[in-house]
């Protein structure tokens, strides 16, 4: 006969919420988010999109460092990616080539950005500085979206001034907090070279 | 009641007690004394717990071979980790293979940097502060490749302000700019220098054709200068120094001859007159157009002379002049097909 000790089933205490013996996973807010309409979900996150939006547009996002965005998600840099892509391809010649630009540049260039301050060694986590750069893109897209209104070059010359400087204001702040100290100019150079770039394509179609 | 290890206790089922020696296999009514520990087999000391390895005792024994070693050890520590000068090029060389060896196997504890430290020299030190401060968290060959690349972008905003002006006006300092070159490349330049290139030449000529129209509505931008601008100089950053490296396969020599961390460097530092070239040449003379750019090339190439010529010529003597040459023939290509091609009206 042997001796068998006698263990206690683990109680599973994770981050986001217990697992109860139903099976069904309780969020935070203690809603049972199995059992909700489809439609209820969507609707989630997009007012979560809503608000992120709302939030980068808003001045605070320049004070306390983009902390708003702290639940990254890509689906708001890829809902403003897409619109800028048919804004500015709408009436150019190559538009198949300008959209591909605008994709490449807002995707690839955010992802570069982030890997440039990484491998300065910053302490950021990846997702969520792509996410803070796309939600960033938002003034730069309503400043296409009113320059496509309008045909006056000089408009749109300050149009897309004002959305380039309104852009950079927070996320500026976000890379330079997070970089060592005698690195912040050379990781916000980077943000900074990105939103010219989308502002440059901006003004060009 | 703590018993002696491979002891282990059972019950008869009328609730009898008997202990039981899993290594010797014995059993016996008796409670084991502590003094049967040796005799069961186990080769422990008498306590039950297990012998841990703290860093005083690797303190111990370094103190008792040497204590030379541990001053300048102490002083690296103090700077963050930043290896003395002549140090450097051994580790930056030798680095990267002591980054994958160190840092392939998981994450580096505490004690084990304190280790390396004290044991292993300093290449293993600096891959080991380099890995644990930038790339903690991150597991693995991601976190080996995040490491390498951190000690490529090991540069702070001054020294790269201070290479930028030197790539400007090539004519001052330059022996211990060739040596600054030599001893702590980095790629955080070459890259974005040739970015900004890549975004101002392609802005540059397409606004210029902007200005050339009489009439602004009927400006078509041209995105394909984009693609030429992108595929021209990153494709010359990167084949350039392939191009010499199978040209030091082919002829025979060692590969590693050539320190080709400073030859990207180099060559990417030498793109920066491309940027002021290309704001100059948005006035439309042609005259003024083409001295912009013969005076870019000039300073280029100046440039790579400059820091390069004393260090191939103790490299790979004989290849020296080659290597230039292509350097040489790359910028041109540059430059001459900004002229010609951006600007289709002189």
């Amino acid at each position: 006969m042997a001796y068998e000790p006698t263990y206690q089933s683990p109680q599973f205490h994770g981050g986001d919420g217990m697992v109860t013996p139903s099976g069904s996973i309780e969020s935070q807010q203690g809603r049972c988010t199995l059992d909700e309409p489809v439609t209820e979900t969507i609707m989630r996150d997009l007012r979560s999109i809503g608000m992120k939006l709302k939030y980068v547009m808003l001045p605070r996002a320049r004070e306390d460092k983009g902390q708003g965005l702290r639940e990254w998600d890509l689906w708001g840099p890829l809902v403003l990616c897409l619109a800028l892509g048919i804004m500015l391809s709408m009436h150019a010649e190559q538009a198949s080539l300008a959209f591909g630009l605008v994709f490449i540049i807002v995707w690839v260039g955010s992802g570069i950005v982030t890997i440039n301050a990484l491998l300065l060694k910053g302490k950021i986590s990846f997702f969520q500085s792509v996410c803070v750069l796309g939600y960033c893109i938002f003034p730069l897209v309503i400043a296409a979206f009113c320059s496509l209104m309008l045909n006056v070059i000089w408009l749109k010359v300050i149009f897309v001034t004002i959305g380039f400087t309104w852009a950079t204001g927070a996320s500026v702040n976000f890379m330079s907090e997070l970089l060592p100290e005698d690195r912040k100019a050379l990781g916000v150079y980077p943000v900074w070279l990105f939103y010219v770039a989308i502002a440059w394509l901006i003004l060009i179609s | 009641m703590a018993l002696p290890p491979n002891w282990t206790k059972y019950t008869t089922d009328d609730g009898k007690e008997y202990y039981h020696n899993s290594v010797a296999n014995k059993t016996q009514w008796e409670k084991p004394d502590w003094s049967e520990g040796p005799e069961s087999g186990s080769f422990h000391s008498q306590s039950s717990e297990v012998y841990r390895p703290t860093v005083s005792d690797l303190d111990l024994q370094e103190r008792a071979t040497g204590t030379a070693q541990m001053v300048p050890l102490s002083g690296e520590e103090a700077r963050g980790g930043k290896l003395a000068t002549e140090a450097d090029t051994v580790s930056l060389r030798e680095a990267p293979r002591g980054v994958m060896d160190s840092a392939g196997g998981g994450p580096p504890p505490g004690p084990q940097s304190q280790g390396s430290f004290l044991g292993f020299g300093s290449m293993l030190a600096s891959a080991a502060a380099g890995s644990e401060e930038g790339a903690a968290g991150v597991q693995g060959w991601a976190g080996s490749m995040l490491a390498y690349g951190q000690q490529l972008f090991d540069v702070s905003s001054e020294d790269v302000l201070k290479r930028l002006k030197l790539a400007l006006v090539p004519f001052q300092g330059q022996e211990d700019a060739a040596n600054d070159f030599r001893t702590r490349p980095d790629f955080y330049g070459p890259f974005w220098v040739a970015t900004t290139a890549v975004l101002f030449l392609a802005a540059t000529g397409n606004f210029a054709r902007l200005l050339e129209l009489e009439d602004e509505q009927l400006f078509k931008s041209d995105f394909s200068l984009v693609s030429v601008a992108a595929s021209m100089i990153y494709g010359l950053l990167v084949a350039v120094p392939l191009a010499a490296r199978l040209g030091l396969y082919c002829s025979g020599q060692s590969v590693d001859c050539i320190n080709f961390k400073q030859v990207i460097c180099v060559f990417g530092y030498s793109l920066t007159p491309l940027i002021p070239m290309s704001v100059i040449c948005l006035v439309p003379m042609g005259f003024l157009r083409w001295l912009a750019v013969c005076v870019g090339l000039v300073t280029s190439l100046a440039f790579i002379y400059g820091t390069l010529s004393t260090d191939l010529a103790v490299e790979a003597p004989s290849l020296k002049w080659k290597v230039l040459g292509l350097f040489c023939c790359a910028h041109a290509i540059i430059f001459m097909t900004y002229r010609i091609y951006f600007f289709h009206s002189i």
